[in-house]
């Protein structure tokens, strides 16, 4: 296990029915976006501690906040894009795994009645 | 067609964003030969975001509101290191309304006469009643959701469709609402919940409107009125960098010099020339041309809408990534002045819809989910489990909110960038303050188990305004009240440069109707001087 996959599963643990970070796209979705997240990545890599633990990253975090966050952001998003953890979400929600459109969702549509109490009140816009 | 290279052009707009298409149309309506300018390209909707399951990480790259951040070649750079809201806009045909929320509310009469009524900034030169006939003409085109009989806004036309649905967030928060006794009602939207429009489809509420919309349900001037502008004979040339108007000894204004895509730069000649550049593009444009400045107006006085936003985490599902993503009601409880509040003028609340996964893992509505062991956990307590509310205020103008040429930054034609200075005034803050306790209180009465505040929304500055703005006087406005430079006879600007103040309401009806006002001005005024 590469350090970096070392650290992804210590920031998303398997649990709750998802997968751990490592067996998803995290890392490979992160090696071809170093333009973005290259820098942070090396600022916090170069600062882990050898063996890995909670508390020494989140010392890394304490002391790189711009660079952990931004890798941070990155690591959520390659997660939370990965058609499996996708599929975890809608087993635990109802949440569709797949993208919004051309499906959309059904939503139900405006029922007048709810507006009977702000409909009863007096103007209150200013003539002028 | 030559692209009008070389060319002398009877009207030429530049910027054709919500104000360039509504000009445009009106005028090519008119049997006026009008050509527009427009830096960016048509919007490619065959390969929107919200089609693939990454459409959440296009929101931080390819797609995010920021053209600092999404850097495509037709965004020129902009240096925002000391405003404290950053602009943001979209480059192209349709102009910001390719990633806005389609918000289409009307200004209140009182909104016109800030300083007779409240004793703030400035009265505008024109009156609520001088634009209703053009806001209701712009309703028309755009298509309105939306519901008349709002007893806080003056009566108006049937809209055109239903409301968006409340869903579960909004029918949580109207509830909310009701029990405190304030009011609400269903927000002004340009999204069709029925058919209207030729070649648009109705809102299948699938969420991310800021992406771009597949459907065409959600309006954009791309589809609402530049379809009817070109078939009225306008002409629109995109990739084309406007970066001078050229005058005459006369001060009159003769034409443009723009760059193309490949940097090569081209003239065009024109009778009338019309800025909708938005405004932070328009006082640039000014600026770098330095004309229509007696005042020294030109680029201050601008006016973004500071927003702070909080959000109600509810034990129960609610579902909010479905539908618009920008609103379902909207309250407007504490929008015109009380003597009893430590502020004048005052606010509105959006009721905004919830993240995605990765906008609810990232934190934006709320703060970042925690890493680590219990992860997984927190977001599945708070994905679905969310609705926001957003306190967008009045912000009052004053001059040290600028946009100025960026004394180091250029975009990639040599051509010195816009640079924005933003603070939040005491007034704004004051409002803020009382708002975000008013939105906590709405939270309260909706049982939200939790809820979290932003005191200030700072990549919020989709609202660009007053850098031009409209007056009587020459000494203290750049423009009059049909839009046309006090410096430059032939020179108009109808974008949101010329709001003289801001309101607590998304603009772009506002913006559109004045568009369309300007135009018709326009118009007579030419039969005026062919009658003579």
């Amino acid at each position: 296990m590469t350090k970096l996959a070392a650290l992804i599963d210590v920031l998303l643990p398997g649990d709750e029915g998802f997968p751990s970070g490592s067996a998803t796209k995290v890392e490979a979705w992160l090696a071809v976006r170093l333009d973005r997240f290259g820098a942070a990545l090396e600022t916090v890599l170069a600062a882990l501690p050898d063996p890995l633990t909670v508390a020494g990253v989140a010392a890394v975090e304490a002391a790189h906040p711009a660079a952990f966050a931004s890798l941070l952001t990155g690591v959520y998003t390659a997660y939370y894009t990965d058609p499996v953890v996708r599929g975890a979400i809608e087993r635990a929600t109802g949440y569709s795994a797949g993208p919004p459109q051309p499906k959309g969702y059904e939503l139900p549509p405006f029922d007048p009645a709810v507006i009977a109490a702000p409909a009863s009140r007096a103007p209150s816009w200013r003539k002028v | 067609m030559t692209a009008g290279r070389g060319d002398t052009v009877d009207c030429l707009i530049v910027g054709a964003g919500a104000a360039g298409a509504a000009f445009a149309w009106r005028l090519a309506s008119a049997g006026i030969a009008v050509t527009c300018l427009e830096q960016g390209d048509w919007a490619d909707y065959s390969a929107l975001p919200s089609l693939g399951n990454d459409w959440e990480a296009a929101r931080q790259s390819t797609h995010h509101p920021s053209s600092n951040i999404r850097r495509k070649r037709c965004d020129p750079p902009i240096d925002d290191a000391d405003a404290a809201i950053k602009p943001l806009m979209y480059n192209g045909v349709g102009g910001s309304t390719i990633h806005w929320g389609a918000h289409f509310p009307r200004f209140r009469p009182s909104d016109f006469r800030v300083r007779t009524l409240d004793g703030v900034a400035d009265d505008w030169p024109i009156r609520y009643e001088d634009l209703a006939p053009y806001y209701e003409e712009n309703d028309a085109i755009v298509g309105v959701a939306g519901l008349a009989g709002d007893p806080g806004n003056p009566p108006r036309s049937p809209r055109q469709m239903a409301p968006v649905p409340l869903g579960g967030g909004g029918a949580r928060m109207a509830a909310a609402f009701d029990r405190l006794g304030w009011r609400w009602w269903p927000a002004d939207m340009a999204i069709n919940t029925a058919t209207h429009g030729e070649g648009r489809s109705v809102c299948n509420n699938c969420g991310p409107c800021d992406l771009g919309c597949p459907t065409k349900a959600r309006s954009s001037a791309d589809v609402t009125y530049w379809p009817m502008a070109l078939k009225s004979g306008a002409r629109l040339i995109t990739g084309a960098s406007v970066f001078r108007i050229e005058t005459d000894s006369r001060g009159l204004a003769t034409g443009v010099a723009y760059f193309d895509r490949d940097g090569s730069v081209h003239r065009v000649k024109a009778s009338i020339i019309v800025l909708a550049a938005n405004g932070v593009g328009t006082a640039r444009l000014l600026l770098l041309s330095d004309i229509a400045n007696r005042s020294g107006l030109v680029g201050r006085r601008l006016m973004h809408h500071p927003t702070g936003l909080v959000t109600g985490v509810f034990a129960e599902r609610l579902d909010d990534y479905k539908g618009p993503f920008a609103a379902s009601i909207l309250c407007q409880e504490f929008y015109e002045t009380d003597p009893g509040r430590p502020f004048k003028r005052g606010f509105q609340m959006q009721c905004v819809r919830a993240d995605g996964p990765v906008g609810t893992a990232c934190g934006g509505y709320l703060p970042r989910v925690p890493w680590g062991h219990g992860h997984h956990r927190a977001f599945l307590e708070t994905f679905a489990h969310t609705t926001s509310l957003t306190v967008t205020t009045e912000d009052l103008p004053e001059e040290i909110n600028r946009v100025t040429l960026s004394p180091t930054l250029k975009d990639r034609f040599g051509v010195p960038a816009a640079k924005t200075t933003y603070r939040v005034g005491p007034n704004a803050q004051a409002i803020l303050d009382f708002g975000l306790e008013r939105a906590t209180e709405a939270f309260a009465a909706a049982d939200a188990s939790r809820v979290e505040r932003v005191p200030l929304i700072a990549p919020a500055g989709f609202h660009l305004l007053g850098t031009a703005r409209m007056g009587g006087d020459p000494d203290s406005s750049v423009i009059n009240a049909d839009c046309v430079a006090h410096d430059v006879p032939n020179l108009l600007v109808v974008d949101g440069s010329v709001f003289v103040t801001a309101a607590a309401l998304n603009p772009t009806s506002t913006i559109q109707a004045i568009a369309l006002r300007a135009a018709d001005r326009l118009i007579a005024d030419r039969h005026n001087r062919r009658a003579v």
